[in-house]
């Protein structure tokens, strides 16, 4: 049998007091107490706070980065090219993006970005990636199409779905992988639908969770999937279907922010098992632009968007805090 | 639960302050609405936002006519902004569901 250092790498220490932090997840054993016990990093409510206003209010656009380095770009209505960097307090516009569309989505970090096809109009297959100083024409994807769902980053990522009113619904099915250079076509979702929310890592792993399967949004889906670079996979639905969703995170740990219809303030956690409904946004938000780069749902942000009645410029900033404690293992 | 009515413009943040905290998330439920108008549960911290921001009190119905006259106007907008040979299906796409009715609680 296989010792308990050989399968985590560390020993069973024997303690006296729980006083300095060990590496998350290890057990020990309080020989004063004769406690087994376990170091575990604790996650707290997570809540929207106000952020700063984004210099042009816009809808359905690409969201990349963080919290405290965040990107924007593209938009409606009408078709835009801005783009706007956020420092955490801030959003400053920088070089705006060579093809002017909205209704588009986009990944990455504030300094390594891409921004996949949208509504030109008509119907575009442009992408466009970033490097933190401007955007630069790369391979199309093969598919016109706009409110693609994605997730990954500016050198590994899936997009999958779109709207076109050419195909039945207005759904276009096809999936395809980026790999920075160029794009492969893959297995389409099980459920066809566009303007859903996205969270993962990369071309490999990825979660859509929401959109919609009927053109319009008429028809709101809480269809949830996960890619493995293989195939797809549905998982336990959202429990309000919404599309022109936010979302970010990874696979195993995501948020899904706002949406519609009608527009609304709704936020789920996603936990790699089932989503939970948690603090809601402020303000009722649609096709907001949300950070991208994965870092669990400790941290993010969704700007713009729109509601029942305007465009929106306000920023709402999530924020999960976290604690690391040594818990007590019990039968 | 009891709520309060006020009208504030949500300036967002500086270096130095916000307009929501996180700690005010978690000491009382607020939520926004079209024209500027915000409820907050009616306790201590949330009068204290209504305070800190100055906000304009309203009462309930003066809030409900604010966002209803918004949203008719929109209703209004939506039903005439309209693309020759445009499905409704694209319009959709285009400008977002039509708006509906809200009852502030």
């Amino acid at each position: 049998m296989a010792k308990y250092k050989a399968i985590h790498g560390f020993t069973v220490q024997n303690r006296t007091a729980d006083t300095d932090p060990l590496n998350i997840g290890q057990v020990y054993y309080r020989s004063d107490t004769g406690d087994m016990k376990v170091t575990l990093n604790v996650l707290g409510a997570g809540s929207w706070a106000s952020g700063g206003a984004i210099n042009t209010a816009r809808f359905w656009f690409g969201g990349a980065g963080t919290q405290t380095a965040g990107l924007v770009f593209g938009g409606a209505n009408p078709p835009r090219d801005q783009t706007e960097t956020y420092n955490g307090t801030a959003w400053s516009e920088v070089a705006e993006l060579n093809t002017e569309r909205g209704y588009t989505n986009g990944g990455g970090t504030q300094t390594a970005a891409i921004c996949v096809a949208g509504t030109v109009p008509p119907y575009g297959t442009n992408v466009e990636t970033w490097n933190g100083a401007g955007w630069t024409e790369v391979a199309d994807v093969s598919t016109a199409r706009s409110g693609v769902n994605l997730a990954g980053t500016s050198t590994s990522l899936i997009t999958t779905g779109g709207f076109n009113p050419s195909y039945p619904s207005g759904n276009a099915p096809y999936a395809e992988e980026w790999n920075g250079a160029s794009w492969a076509e893959v297995a389409e979702m099980n459920t066809a639908r566009y303007a859903g929310g996205g969270s993962g890592v990369s071309a490999t792993d990825a979660l859509i969770f929401g959109g919609s399967n009927t053109g319009g949004g008429a028809l709101t889906s809480s269809n949830n999937e996960i890619w493995n670079g293989t195939s797809w996979t549905s998982l336990a639905d959202l429990n309000t279907g919404r599309y022109g969703v936010g979302g970010f995170g990874t696979t195993g740990a995501a948020i899904c922010c706002g949406g519609a219809n009608p527009v609304i303030t709704n936020t789920e956690q996603w936990n790699g098992s089932t989503w939970t409904e948690v603090n809601d946004l402020s303000t009722a938000n649609r096709t907001q632009a949300v950070s991208s780069q994965p870092a669990g749902t400790s941290q993010g942000f969704a700007a713009g968007g729109s509601n029942a009645t305007a465009t929106l410029a306000v920023t709402e900033e999530w924020t999960q805090p976290q604690a690391v404690t040594n818990t007590t293992i019990t039968d | 639960m009891d709520y309060k009515y006020s009208v504030k413009e949500n300036w967002g943040k500086t270096s130095s302050d916000q307009f929501i905290k996180h700690e005010d998330r978690v000491k009382f439920h607020i939520e926004g609405h079209p024209g500027n108008v915000w409820v907050t549960e009616d306790n201590v911290h949330g009068g204290q936002w209504i305070a800190r921001h100055s906000a304009v009190a309203k009462t309930k119905s003066q809030a409900q006519t604010i966002v209803t006259d918004i949203i008719d106007a929109a209703k209004d907008t939506w039903d005439n902004d309209n693309v020759d040979g445009e499905s409704s299906a694209e319009k959709i796409t285009r400008l977002g569901p039509k708006p509906t009715d809200i009852t502030l609680p």
